[in-house]
């Protein structure tokens, strides 16, 4: 895939990641959804410009409306990174790969973001998240290890669909587009 | 700024991070930016209460109570709050005082290629707005209902989102194509940073401000 391609499937993949989100607060869905940019840019360009769309995605959102989104582009360059090493290794246009991104994700996420959550929030999302968090917490738990399992389902179902829609995406674009989701024995 | 914003992680007390936001406050009076920045802050405030109240009710630290309210809870709820809103409160007068288009090409010294992708997004993103508004509507039209049920929003969700997605990729390569067409290149010369008598002052402010800062935090 060539240069300029890969600018603008990165910038695409911020502003696919920025509308993700917004559809999702529009419909008030009770996960983030704004990841599936990242996926997609991963899947498509590698692991490192996908985790530079991550990054990108949350500094851009930092920068437009609210600058707590900053640190979190830390979480979202992970997911690129992994995303994109599935990818490569494995392809992603079965349905097995985007399973394993899905669960491995919904536990990587949250290690990463629980410190810069916990930090910056006291643990606090102003979201759904903190019915569990506040159970937890309740029941005796410490802080960090109650905001890092309020996070787990809720990451779980958001990194499955991203990933399976990412997937259904990847089948149906042509072969030029599809980069490195073709898998290593794609030339073969 | 990130020198200032630095600074912040060093406090610990409730009463030095209540006197640097009432400090950022006045620089915000004096610069003309108090009204917009108080719109900006007014949901931090409301995160930050949300916050405060929670830790003091189900704190697992909670040893000291007033009424159903614990102290050690309500102590680390406020704290955190207050650096919270301090580091907003910072960065929300960064950008109010300089316009994303600044930023982003500022940001473009780092290396062309990040100033472009930038730049794109700047400009893709109100299309796609719009292409959401216009997709939603025609889905709508064509019987789509958002109900109740979580699984239902989610249907709801896919329905609109893969047409945007498909169309945004396909204005993807329509884009490569143009900047190929419009000889697009990144490979310049490295770019010298020349620093003036200003920005030696201000970067020496910042660092005498990490200073005193982590000495207050002490």
């Amino acid at each position: 895939m060539n240069k300029k391609l890969g600018l603008t499937m990165v910038a695409t993949g911020i502003v696919i990641n920025i509308i993700g989100g917004l559809v999702a607060t529009t419909f008030k869905i009770p996960i983030f959804l704004d990841s599936i940019g990242t996926m997609l840019a991963a899947v498509t360009l590698g692991p490192w410009l996908g985790a530079l769309t991550g990054l990108l995605s949350n500094l851009f959102l930092g920068l437009a409306t609210d600058p707590v989104n900053i640190p979190f582009g830390l979480v979202n360059a992970t997911i690129g990174l992994v995303v994109g090493y599935l990818a490569k290794k494995r392809g992603f246009t079965d349905y097995i790969t985007p399973l394993l991104a899905g669960i491995i994700l919904a536990f990587v996420a949250p290690i990463i973001g629980t410190p810069i959550a916990v930090y910056l929030f006291g643990g606090v999302t102003g979201g759904g998240v903190d019915i569990l968090y506040a159970i937890l917490l309740k029941s005796g738990n410490e802080i960090f290890a109650s905001a890092f399992l309020a996070r787990i389902p809720a990451n779980l179902v958001d990194k499955l669909l991203s990933a399976y829609l990412v997937m259904a995406i990847i089948r149906n674009l042509p072969q030029s587009m599809k980069g490195i989701s073709k898998g290593p024995n794609a030339g073969v | 700024m990130m020198l200032v914003l630095l600074s912040i992680l060093f406090l610990h007390t409730w009463s030095v991070l209540l006197i640097f936001i009432l400090l950022s406050l006045l620089i915000a009076t004096y610069l003309g930016l108090l009204i917009p920045l108080l719109k900006r802050l007014l949901p931090i405030l409301y995160l930050g209460t949300f916050m405060i109240l929670l830790h003091a009710l189900v704190n697992p630290h909670n040893q000291h109570f007033i009424s159903i309210f614990g102290v050690e809870g309500f102590n680390y709820g406020l704290i955190t709050a207050l650096r919270l809103l301090a580091i907003v409160t910072v960065t929300q007068i960064f950008m109010l005082s300089n316009p994303l288009r600044t930023i982003i090409s500022a940001l473009s010294w780092i290396h062309p290629d990040l100033g472009i992708v930038l730049g794109l997004v700047l400009s893709i993103l109100p299309v796609m707005r719009e292409q959401m508004e216009v997709t939603l509507n025609v889905q709508r039209a064509r019987g789509l209902r958002i109900g109740k049920y979580p699984w239902q929003r989610m249907q709801a969700f896919l329905v609109v989102m893969i047409p945007i997605i498909i169309k945004s990729l396909i204005r993807a390569q329509i884009m490569a194509q143009l900047l190929h067409v419009r000889g697009y290149n990144s490979k310049r010369e490295k770019r010298r940073i020349d620093w003036n008598y200003t920005d030696k002052l201000v970067i020496a402010c910042g660092l005498c401000f990490l200073l005193i800062l982590v000495g207050f935090g002490r």
